[in-house]
Parts: structure tokens; C-alpha cells; sequence
């Protein structure tokens, strides 16, 4: 019977796990954007925040940026028309059917820059907040509702109900949708009405640059209507000064902070998109020259500016010329500012920064320049020619087949683009690795290694059920020994998909990996994995893989879906500029919080052990539950005070930042509490359901595993050690001290003091094999303030910015208490289960 | 001899080490978050400065040697253990005569110009010279050392005295908020004058009134606190008020410091018999060498203000050792070592002229300088502390053997 629970449970995990691969959608689905020819428009070299890379990577960030993905769905504004209406699209709109496009993001950013006209008016702009897509639609909204209800045909009693929901600033699509259902109105002032419900909606996440462009909001105190993008710029502006420093401005609102967030992908599309000219996010895509012929180009362009004494009537690369020797003047000395031509070592410093450090020319301005302008500044006659006749090539057909350009066209003007960029720098990238970056790109190692690992731990999962069969030679037990064959290859799989991306990773950016909190995620993944592989293959028991492919998968699914994590290869600070020392010390460091990691998750594995065993006795229900009355209470008082000091009563005196973490404590303490007595009470209806078997011994059961966790934990003390110290040598290297008491290595110091203990205990007999996984859960938050902690929690504080924000404090603080509360739950458990009944 | 007994035995304890272990996280914890709500400057005097820190250190070594000492003799499977445990206290003892004897400070250049100074910049001093009356000449230097804190004090706020005596203050209708606060006596016995600190203001700006004195001399400047946000308390400039006394003629006078590394323009206060020029500056120690910057260069990533490298080009002059003009390159990374003390390139400043308190347009490459006679033995005890850790990890506890598999 019991076996049979057990392998029902199985399948329900497996059902579960099956069940989330999403349902194809019914419409039809246009790919667009796809095949060799945008392939080739990717390959194109582009320098972008200071780094030369692929336009593909380009295009894949900034349409990331703006849309949240790298392919943008324009779904058929019909189909959620239709859905608001209960109808179905065929007869919301005659007989043409359904359809929906895919951009991939090389094609949707080309479109961006040639068909302007098309995608202002496409909802790809991403407006989550839906308080902010409602004040962004305000206006849209009630001049549409007033007009309807100003019309004759309109019944009366509708009316009155149009005009007080046309000023609601509450409106919700549901109450629209039940009003137009309900309605008499004609049926093309129902679509008007359930169009507009529709954009109101949890799923309509984006409106298009039109809509915000001429959308206006009403500032916080309610002075002015302001176009949207003044407003965020003011927002901005507010924000700045709050963040510089808290005493001199009010804190931002969620609705202006979102606001800025929208403002600047807005931005972003704008810089792109027609051919007007912008300072931001523009297109570089052609070297600068730096040979005497731009030196005198240049020297020229300040004699004529200097003759006219103003801008006007400079040619596009003239401006752009002087725009780039002010940009030199400012990082050098007052005397060696000289323009070209009048000392000979100011000009040999000026043609290296040219070489070197100087950006690339924008595309607009390259193409809105003449060609005899063009080979003034040095650009040869040929190439500038097949260069501008290539990207008007690709211009014309983009816009005469969107979506669909031929693979010559785009050939040809990733040839033209080539061409240019070798005859003017001698340090435009090679094709091996242009084409290293966009491979990189396509293969999505770091993308796909989740679902190794996922597939390797549900994998365990079941052959760990499986082999509690007794019977070594049932043919269950032998299909688990399979999946834990399959599972360990899946496990090698993830490893090695990490390490090809790591690889790619360090030849793009030339620098050892882990230099930003992205990589260091990635990073313990992969340390995770690799260590507890070893491990397994040493002592053979599924939980070590187990463990090491939950936090391989937990890491790298946080990686792929936190926003907070960039996967973006940036530049690096100047200090961290050494392989060597990354190469050591930080990898050291960060390998560490992956041994530990690993110990974590094992004791959360024991944990589970523990919250579910046979003890001396069983716990009653009403013992179990006695801690529920403060937890809840604690919860309640807890989360009201949080909500005061947000605001939400009113008092001005409720929202002090004091008030806020006394009863953020209060609340996540209530939280830890009502959750362990729930899953004290989980694991108790488990044990009598089905695992009460008196022959079974926790303390057999569980140590082995103590043994795991505590060799990790030294792994972990050892690496923390190594890394702490190549700390503080790379420190001494660098700038002369050994120990500064940063923050950072405060923390790295005190996460090896904090598992210095249970390691001692353990050795003097004072902690036993529960507390020692005890430990390894809690000992976690070390490495957790460490990790994060340093860089979202000091300084930053939590009260600083909303829930998921900033660095998600809020989300994150909730998430610790919850998986704090399963210890917690198993130390109760235990201890009443070894108290002597009273009754 | 029982309760000395007792006393190795609680010193050389597992139970103290758990102890002190935690109290030393706990205390760190704090520190970081203490760090944040005021400035670095604040934790450094107030925690990893302060006496209660060196005894929670001091006890921790007492710990651990006692531990080692009361196994004697070691057996063979303890070697990962004494080796850890000596390395430990090596660093322990290395980092002590660290603080002994290490001296560091700054050094800023613009090209061309030749130092032979370090600022340290961590010692304040009030510097005061007496004036010539006719040539208006300086006479006579005085330096007198003057520490602060890292938090402003004056009337109604007094000068807290450790960490004990600022969490005192932070208790409510806790400790002295009197308007009249003595001041600190700066001056020595025997000294021609009498100065005494009455205001200490860690951000200063300068005030927008300036009081014009009765007597008709040129108004004095006069400086009010600024607000910084947490954490960066330390980051604005500093400015004092002072009172002089030079017979039975009392002056105020307020001096603020340098927002560069260059010495501050001083204020000048007449009094009946001469006049005095005071400045309040760091301490500069002469390093017995010259060096002239030829050359300082930032590299940027292109188009942004990402810098990605700072360089300078230097020429080193020590006549003592028989070195004229010899070139050398600091980078970030690669410092430059002479005479005990190392040059690294740590930034760079835009340049302030110290009468208009404008930007020169011109930037001061920024080294930090210091001197660490105790680096050899803390590398020792590193070096100690990680091998003796994984030969007690592996040797002992045999992490790569099958052990786990046999159980």
C-alpha cells in the first residue's frame, strides 16, 4: 500500500511536470525575421556600450530591453477584442482569419530603423504596470467613452454610465468587459469600447509608441498634465536626486519609477527607429578613421566652425568630427588640448585615441552624409559607395518584403559593411569572431542548461522513489536504476553546455569569467554541478547528485528569468582588469558559495528527512498547531505595519523607515512560524499516511548524509579560506592593503567564521547529525548576504525601493523566511516527537 | 593551582572558540550595517579601531594558542591542526605589528610637478604659522595633531567617547546635549598661543552670511553643517571652528580642509603683536625621495565614461641611493616600489584651485603610498592557515576516500 503512495506520488510529478509544456496556440503564427539573411544582418560588427560585437547581440539586447524578450509577438488585437466580447474572431470581424507574428530580434530591430511607420503603432513597448498603462491611456479612454455616450444612437440609460466610466481612474477591463456585454450599444461602438477593456487586461502587457507618445499624465501633486516622456524625464530627474542622496528629494512613487523604466525603452525604439538623428542608443557601425586625412578633416571642421561661430550648416560627419575631438578635449590636460596639425605629439596622442578609444560613426550620419564629405575624412571612394547603395538595398527590400529580405541583399551589405570597416581600422574584428559572439547567441548555452539539470533531477527524483523498492530485481528498481544512469548523463550534458558557454564567454570578453553578479550565478551552477558529480561518482548516493542538480537548476533558472541578473558581456572597472586575480580569488570565492550551496540543499534533502520521520511518538494535531496563533497574529501585525509605513492608513508619521523594519521583521518572523506549522503538520499527515514504518531509523537514514553535508561544509571552509586570503593579497597588489575591512570581505570573513562553528561543534560532539543540517540551511544566509546581500541589502536598504525592484529585497526576504521555516518545522516536529506525551 | 588549571582549560576550551567565534561574526555583521547607516570612516573608529574589537581578537588568539598548547604533545593526525592553528596566530601576530608599524597615505600630481611628501591623509593637523608683522613673512610653523572623529561635534552635540558612549547618546534623554561643550585643547604648555576645537563639522559648506568683524578687518568665512545621505557621512569636507589665544586676546576662526590633496590656502588672524596664518591640513611626511610626473593618461571604454585604465609616467630621483631621473610606470595592478614604500595608482582628481575653489582643467594623478613591514609574516600565516586547513580536511577526515560509500 505504502509502495503504492509511493509511486502514485511519482507519477503525479511527473504528470504535474508534463502538464506545464503549454498548449500550441489555435491561430496561425507568421515567422518573420528568420533564415540565413537576417543571419547575416547579425553578423555585422557594431560597437555598443564601449564593446565591438554583433549587430545580433545588439539586436537581441535592446529588443529585450524594450519588449522582454528577444522575439516580439504581435498577437491579433481581434482575438482579445473578441475574448472581451465573449464572441469568437470570425464573427467580430467578418471572415478573415486569425493571425499572429513572430520578430526575431535581428528582423524587429531592422524594422525599427527602416519602417518606422509600421512599428509606431504595434503594442511592443512593454507597460506591465497596469496602473501606469491605465494613466497612460486616461486621456484615449475618456474622450472615446464621452464620445460614445455623446452620440444619438446611444440608449439613454447607457449613457450616464459611459461618462462616469470614462473619468474612473479605477476602471478595470473586467468592469468594461461586463458592461459591453451587457449593452445595446452598435456593434462598432461594443468594439471600441471592449478594444479599449481589452488593453486593460493582465495579458495585454505592452502599448505601442504611438499611444505613450501622445499620452499625457498628471504629476504626483497634481500641478500639471505633462507629455509622458517630460514627465518620466522629471521623474528622472527626481529620482536622481533622491538616489544621490535621500534627505534632499521624495522618494519616487512605483507609478513614476515604472514610468522611467517605460520611458526609457520608449527611448531606446525612438533611437533606432526613422532616420532622424538621436544622441542615445545609436547605431554604430563604421570606424572612425585615424590617418592624416581625418586629422586634416577634422582640423578643418574647427577652423570652419571657429569661421561661422556656430554649427549651422555643418555637414553630418563635420559634427560628428567635432563631437569627437570635444570628447578627446575633456579627458585630457587643458595644454595638450591643440587641434590637429599643430604639434606633432598632440597629434600622435590624438590619432592613438582615434585608433583606440573613440567610438565608431553612426549609421545615420554615415548614410545622411555625402560621399565626397565622406572621402574627405578618409573613408575610401569604393567602399563608401557600395556601402550606402548596400544598406539602401536592404532598406528597399525590407520594406518591400518585411520580414522576408533575400539572402544576396543582406549578403551583400554585410560584405560592403566589412569592406569599409577593414580599409579604416586595423582593429575591426575578424569574421572567426564575429561569428564565435552570434553562434554564442543562437546556442543559448546558459539558456538550455536549465532544462539539463531539470531533466537530471526529476530523473533522481524517481529512481530515488524506485529504489526503495526491496526487490533488487524487480524491473521497477531496475527502470530506477536507469533513470539515475539517464540522469547523470543529463547532468554531464548541463556541465558541458555550461562549460561551452563559459568558454564562448571568456574568448568574446577576453576575461575570466565571474565578473558581475550574472556570471557568478552561472558560475555556481556549474561549481555546483561539477562538485557534486565528483562526489557522486565517489560515494554513489543519489542525493549528492540530487542536491547538486537542484542548485545547478535553481541558479540557472534565476539567472534566465531575474531581470536584475544582466546577462549583457559590459565592460569591466579598471582594478578588476586582471586575469589573473579573477582567475584566482574570485573563482576561489564564488566556488565556495557553491559548496556550500550544495550543503544547503543536501540539508534541505535531510530536512525533508527529518520533517517527515518516525520519532519516539507522534505529535498530536493540537501540539503541532500551537504554534499557528502567533504566527498568525505576528503575520497580521507584522504585514499591517508594513503596509502603514508604505502609506496605506494615511499618517504621514506611519511611514518612517524605522517603523517599516520593525514590522518587516515582525512579519517575516509570523511568516517563518505559520508556514512551519504548516509544513510541521505536512509532515506529520505524511509519516502517518504512509512512511510509519517502526523498522526505519532516522538516524541510519540520515547519516550519510550529515557525513555529505559535512564534507562539503569543509570543501566550502576551505575554498572561503583560499579566496578571502587571495583577497586580500590581490588587495595588497593592488592598492597597498592587505585587509581594508570592505564590506565584501567582511562578509566572505564572516560567512568562514559562521560555518566555522558547526564544523567545530561538530568536532567537540555538540551538534548532532540534526543540528548539522540545521546549520547548513541556516548558515546559508551568510553566504546569501555575502553574495546579494553586500550589493542589494547594505546601503541600499529595503525600505529603498518597492517589492520586486532594485534588488526584489522584498521578494527575496519573504523567500528566505519561507525556506527557513522547513528547518524549522523539522527541529518542532522533532522535538516534540522526543518529548514525553503530557497528556 | 586549580583555578589556574580551570582557567587554561576554559582559555584552550572549544566552548570559548564557539564563543568568541560568534561574537566576532555577530560583531562584523553589525559593523557592515553600521558602516552603511553613517560612514567608513565611523566603523573603522568606532568598531575595527576600538578597544572592545582588539580584546575580542586578543581572546580569540589567547584561544587558539591555548588550544594548541594544552595538546602538547601533537600527535600526527593533529599536524593539519597545529599547522592551522599556528598559522593563525602568525596572522594574528603579524597583523598587530601591521598596525604598529605600516604608515600609508596619498600622493597627488599633476604632470610635471615633483613630490616629496605623503599626505596622510587619515591624521589631520591644525597647522599655524607666525607672521612676519612688516614682511608679512613665516617665521615659525607649528603642527598641531588634531583627531576629530568621524562624527561632527559642537554645542549640542558633544563628542561621544567610543562606541559605548555613542549608543549611550542614542537612547532616549541619553547622554549631554548642554549647548556649552568644553572643546578639545589642541595646544601644549609652553606654547606662545592657546587654541581649543569648539566645532567639528564632518561636511561643511560654506555659509551664505558672511560676518563682517567690528573692527573693520576683511570678513571672516564661516562654514554650516552639511546633510549627507547614510553611509557617506565621510564623504563631504571637513571644516572646525577654533578659538586662539595669544595673551589676553581671544579669536574665532573657522578652517576647513583641502577638497584635493594639495595644501589648503590658510586663513590668516591678526592679533595686537603679530599676525598668525592657519590652516587645518593633513599631516605630510617626507619620503627621502622625489618623484616627478611626466605623464598621466585614462583610458575609457570607447563612448562611455567607463574608464578602463589610468597610467603614469614617472621619474624617480633618490640621491642617497644613486638614482637619477630613472623612469618607472604605475598602473592599476603594477605599483611602484622604492625604499620600503609602494606606489599605487589608485585614481586620479580633477584639480581645484585652492582661491577660486574652480576645476583647473587640469587632473591630479592620485597614488596611494604605503608601507607595510608586516606583510611578510601575515603572507606566512596565510599560507600556514590554508595549507593546514586542507591537510586537516583531507589527511584526517579523508574527504576524497570511500568512506562515505563503505558506510
Amino acid at each position: 500500500m505504502r509502495r503504492f503512495a509511493r509511486h502514485s506520488a511519482a507519477l503525479v510529478i511527473a504528470a504535474i511536470l508534463v502538464s506545464g509544456v503549454p498548449a500550441r496556440a489555435a491561430e496561425t503564427v507568421e515567422r518573420l525575421g528568420i533564415g540565413a539573411a537576417y543571419d547575416d544582418v547579425g553578423r555585422v560588427a557594431v560597437m555598443h556600450e564601449g564593446r565591438v560585437k554583433p549587430l545580433d547581440t545588439v539586436a537581441r539586447e535592446e529588443v529585450s530591453q524594450v519588449y522582454g524578450n528577444e522575439t516580439v509577438t504581435l498577437g491579433d488585437p481581434r482575438k482579445e477584442v473578441a475574448q472581451i466580447l465573449g464572441t469568437d474572431v470570425a464573427r467580430t470581424s467578418g471572415d478573415i482569419p486569425s493571425k499572429a507574428a513572430k520578430w526575431r530580434a535581428v528582423g524587429a530591430f531592422l524594422g525599427w530603423t527602416v519602417r518606422p511607420e509600421f512599428w509606431d503603432d504595434q503594442p511592443f513597448i512593454l507597460v506591465d504596470y497596469l496602473p501606469l498603462r491605465r494613466a497612460v491611456l486616461a486621456r484615449t479612454i475618456e474622450s472615446r467613452l464621452k464620445a460614445i455616450a455623446d452620440k444619438p444612437s446611444t440608449p439613454e440609460p447607457e449613457k450616464d454610465r459611459l461618462r462616469s466610466m470614462a473619468v474612473d481612474s479605477e476602471l478595470t477591463a473586467s468592469m468594461a468587459a461586463a458592461f459591453v456585454r451587457g449593452s445595446n450599444l452598435p456593434p462598432e461602438d461594443r468594439y471600441t469600447i471592449a478594444e479599449l477593456a481589452s488593453k486593460l487586461t493582465k495579458g495585454h502587457r505592452w502599448l505601442s509608441p504611438r499611444e505613450l507618445q501622445e499620452s499625457t499624465i498628471t504629476t504626483r501633486n497634481e500641478e500639471a498634465a505633462l507629455p509622458f516622456l517630460h514627465w518620466a524625464a522629471a521623474a528622472n530627474d527626481e529620482k536622481e536626486r533622491f538616489d544621490d542622496n535621500p534627505l534632499s528629494s521624495k522618494r519616487p512613487t512605483e507609478l513614476e519609477r515604472r514610468g522611467i523604466e517605460v520611458a526609457r525603452r520608449l527611448m531606446t525604439y525612438m533611437a533606432y527607429s526613422g532616420d532622424r538623428l538621436a544622441r542615445a542608443g545609436v547605431l554604430l557601425i563604421v570606424p572612425r578613421p585615424s590617418d592624416a586625412t581625418y586629422l586634416s578633416y577634422t582640423a578643418q571642421a574647427i577652423k570652419d566652425i571657429r569661421a561661422k561661430g556656430s554649427v549651422d550648416g555643418l555637414s553630418p560627419m563635420q559634427f560628428d568630427a567635432l563631437a569627437a575631438i570635444d570628447g578627446y578635449w575633456k579627458l585630457v590636460p587643458r595644454e595638450d588640448r591643440k587641434p590637429p596639425g599643430q604639434d606633432v605629439k598632440a597629434d600622435q596622442k590624438f590619432t592613438a585615441w582615434l585608433r583606440d578609444s573613440s567610438t565608431w560613426v553612426p549609421l545615420k550620419t554615415f548614410l545622411k552624409s555625402k560621399p565626397e564629405d565622406l572621402i574627405a575624412a578618409g573613408y575610401p571612394e569604393g567602399s563608401v559607395r557600395a556601402f550606402q547603395a548596400a544598406y539602401h538595398g536592404l532598406e528597399q527590400a525590407e520594406v518591400a518584403a518585411p520580414g522576408h529580405v533575400a539572402e544576396t541583399t543582406a549578403s551583400r551589405f554585410m560584405t560592403a559593411s566589412r569592406a569599409l570597416g577593414e580599409a579604416v581600422s586595423s582593429q575591426y574584428p575578424s569574421t572567426a569572431i564575429i561569428d564565435r559572439e552570434t553562434r554564442f547567441n543562437a546556442v543559448n548555452p546558459f539558456g538550455l542548461a536549465p532544462y539539463a539539470y531539470g531533466t537530471a533531477m526529476v530523473l533522481l527524483v524517481l529512481s530515488l522513489t524506485c529504489f526503495q523498492t526491496t526487490s533488487e530485481s524487480s524491473p521497477i528498481r531496475r527502470a530506477g536504476r536507469g533513470a539515475y544512469r539517464l540522469a547523470v548523463v543529463a547532468m554531464v550534458g548541463g556541465i558541458g553546455l555550461e562549460i561551452y558557454g563559459f568558454y564562448s564567454r571568456i574568448r568574446i570578453s577576453g576575461w575570466a569569467p565571474v565578473t558581475n553578479m550574472y556570471e557568478s550565478v552561472i558560475w555556481v551552477a556549474l561549481v555546483a554541478a561539477a562538485l557534486a558529480l565528483v562526489f557522486e561518482l565517489i560515494f554513489r548516493q543519489v542525493t549528492m547528485a540530487l542536491a547538486g542538480s537542484a542548485v545547478a537548476l535553481l541558479c540557472t533558472v534565476t539567472a534566465a528569468s531575474v531581470s536584475l541578473l544582466d546577462p549583457g558581456i559590459k565592460s569591466l572597472e579598471p582594478v578588476l582588469r586582471d586575469n589573473f586575480w579573477l582567475g584566482t580569488h574570485v573563482l576561489a570565492e564564488v566556488s565556495s558559495y557553491a559548496a556550500f550551496g550544495l550543503a544547503w540543499a543536501l540539508g534541505l534533502i535531510a530536512t525533508l528527512q527529518y520533517l517527515t520521520a518516525t520519532y519516539r511518538r507522534s505529535p498530536r494535531i493540537g501540539e503541532l498547531m500551537l504554534t499557528m496563533i502567533p504566527g498568525l497574529l505576528l503575520l497580521t501585525g507584522g504585514g499591517a505595519g508594513v503596509a502603514a509605513s508604505y502609506g496605506a492608513f494615511g499618517p504621514a508619521w506611519t511611514t518612517s523607515d524605522r517603523l517599516f523594519y520593525v514590522f518587516a521583521v515582525i512579519a517575516l518572523a509570523g511568516e517563518t512560524l505559520t508556514l512551519m506549522t504548516t509544513l510541521a503538520l505536512g509532515g506529520e499527515m505524511i509519516n502517518r499516511l504512509t512512511l510509519r514504518a517502526p523498522s526505519r531509523r532516522i538516524a541510519a537514514q540520515v547519516k550519510p548524509l550529515a557525513t555529505y553535508i559535512y564534507r562539503t561544509m569543509q570543501v566550502g571552509v576551505l575554498l572561503i579560506a583560499v579566496g578571502t586570503i587571495l583577497g586580500g593579497v590581490w588587495a595588497d597588489y593592488s592598492w597597498g592593503r592587505f585587509w581594508g575591512w570592505d564590506a565584501k570581505e567582511v562578509w566572505a570573513l564572516t560567512t568562514l567564521i559562521v560555518y566555522l562553528i558547526p564544523l567545530h561543534g561538530r568536532y567537540a560532539g555538540w551538534v548532532n547529525s540534526f543540528w548539522l543540517v540545521f546549520a547548513s540551511v541556516v548558515c546559508y544566509l551568510s553566504v546569501i548576504m555575502a553574495w546579494y546581500g553586500v550589493n542589494f541589502v547594505l546601503g541600499v536598504g529595503l525600505h529603498s525601493y518597492g517589492f520586486v525592484e532594485g534588488g526584489s529585497q522584498g521578494a527575496m526576504s519573504v523567500i528566505i523566511a519561507g525556506v527557513l521555516a522547513l528547518p524549522v518545522a523539522a527541529a518542532w516536529r522533532r522535538t516534540l516527537g522526543y518529548r514525553p506525551d503530557a497528556r | 593551582m586549580r583555578g589556574v588549571d580551570g582557567t587554561c582549560r576554559f582559555l584552550a576550551s572549544l566552548k570559548l572558540a564557539v564563543l568568541s567565534l560568534g561574537a566576532l561574526a555577530g560583531t562584523l555583521a553589525y559593523a557592515t550595517f553600521f558602516e552603511t547607516w553613517y560612514s567608513t570612516a565611523a566603523v573603522n573608529e568606532y568598531i575595527y579601531r576600538g578597544p572592545y574589537f582588539a580584546v575580542l581578537l586578543a581572546l580569540l588568539g589567547t584561544n587558539i594558542f591555548c588550544a594548541a598548547l594544552i595538546r602538547y604533545p601533537w600527535k600526527l593526525r593533529q599536524t593539519g591542526f597545529v599547522i592551522t592553528h599556528a598559522g593563525l596566530l602568525i596572522v594574528l601576530a603579524g597583523s598587530f605589528y601591521s598596525v604598529r608599524t605600516s604608515d600609508e597615505g596619498q600622493v597627488g600630481m599633476r604632470e610635471g610637478d615633483v613630490r616629496n611628501e605623503l599626505v596622510r591623509v587619515d591624521h589631520p593637523v591644525i597647522r599655524i604659522w607666525q607672521m612676519d608683522p612688516h614682511t608679512q613673512q613665516y617665521t615659525r610653523e607649528f603642527e598641531l595633531p588634531f583627531l576629530p572623529g568621524s562624527f561632527s561635534w559642537g554645542p549640542g552635540h558633544p563628542r561621544h567617547a567610543g562606541l559605548v558612549g555613542w549608543l549611550v547618546s542614542r537612547l532616549p534623554f541619553g547622554g549631554n546635549r548642554s549647548p556649552d561643550v568644553p572643546g578639545e585643547t589642541l595646544t601644549r604648555s609652553g606654547e606662545p598661543f592657546r587654541v581649543v576645537a569648539k566645532e567639528y563639522l564632518t561636511a561643511s559648506a560654506p555659509a551664505r552670511e558672511h560676518v563682517g568683524e567690528a573692527d573693520g578687518m576683511p570678513m571672516a568665512r564661516s562654514f554650516v553643517p552639511i546633510e549627507l545621505p547614510p553611509g557617506k557621512m565621510d564623504q563631504g569636507i571637513a571644516a572646525c571652528r577654533l578659538e586662539m589665544t595669544v595673551g589676553d586676546e581671544t579669536k574665532e576662526i573657522w578652517l576647513r580642509r583641502s577638497a584635493t590633496l594639495e595644501r589648503p590656502r590658510p586663513e590668516v588672524v591678526s592679533f595686537r603683536d603679530s599676525d598668525y596664518a592657519l590652516a587645518f591640513d593633513a599631516d605630510r611626511k617626507r619620503l627621502g625621495f622625489d618623484l616627478e610626473l611626466d605623464d598621466f593618461e585614462v583610458g575609457f571604454e570607447p563612448g562611455t565614461q567607463q574608464p578602463t585604465r589610468f597610467e603614469s609616467q614617472v621619474r624617480l630621483t633618490d640621491l642617497a641611493a644613486g638614482i637619477r631621473d630613472e623612469p618607472h610606470t604605475i598602473r592599476m595592478n603594477h605599483p611602484l616600489d622604492h625604499n620600503g614604500y609602494s606606489f599605487y595608482q589608485i585614481g586620479y582628481q580633477s584639480d581645484i584651485d585652492p582661491h577660486t575653489e574652480r576645476p583647473t582643467g587640469r587632473f591630479l594623478s592620485v597614488f596611494r603610498v604605503a608601507k607595510n613591514p608586516g606583510r611578510p609574516i601575515i603572507y606566512a600565516g596565510c599560507l600556514l592557515v590554508v595549507l593546514g586547513t586542507f591537510v586537516q580536511f583531507t589527511v584526517r577526515a579523508g574527504v576524497f576516500t570511500n568512506r562515505g560509500k563503505n558506510r
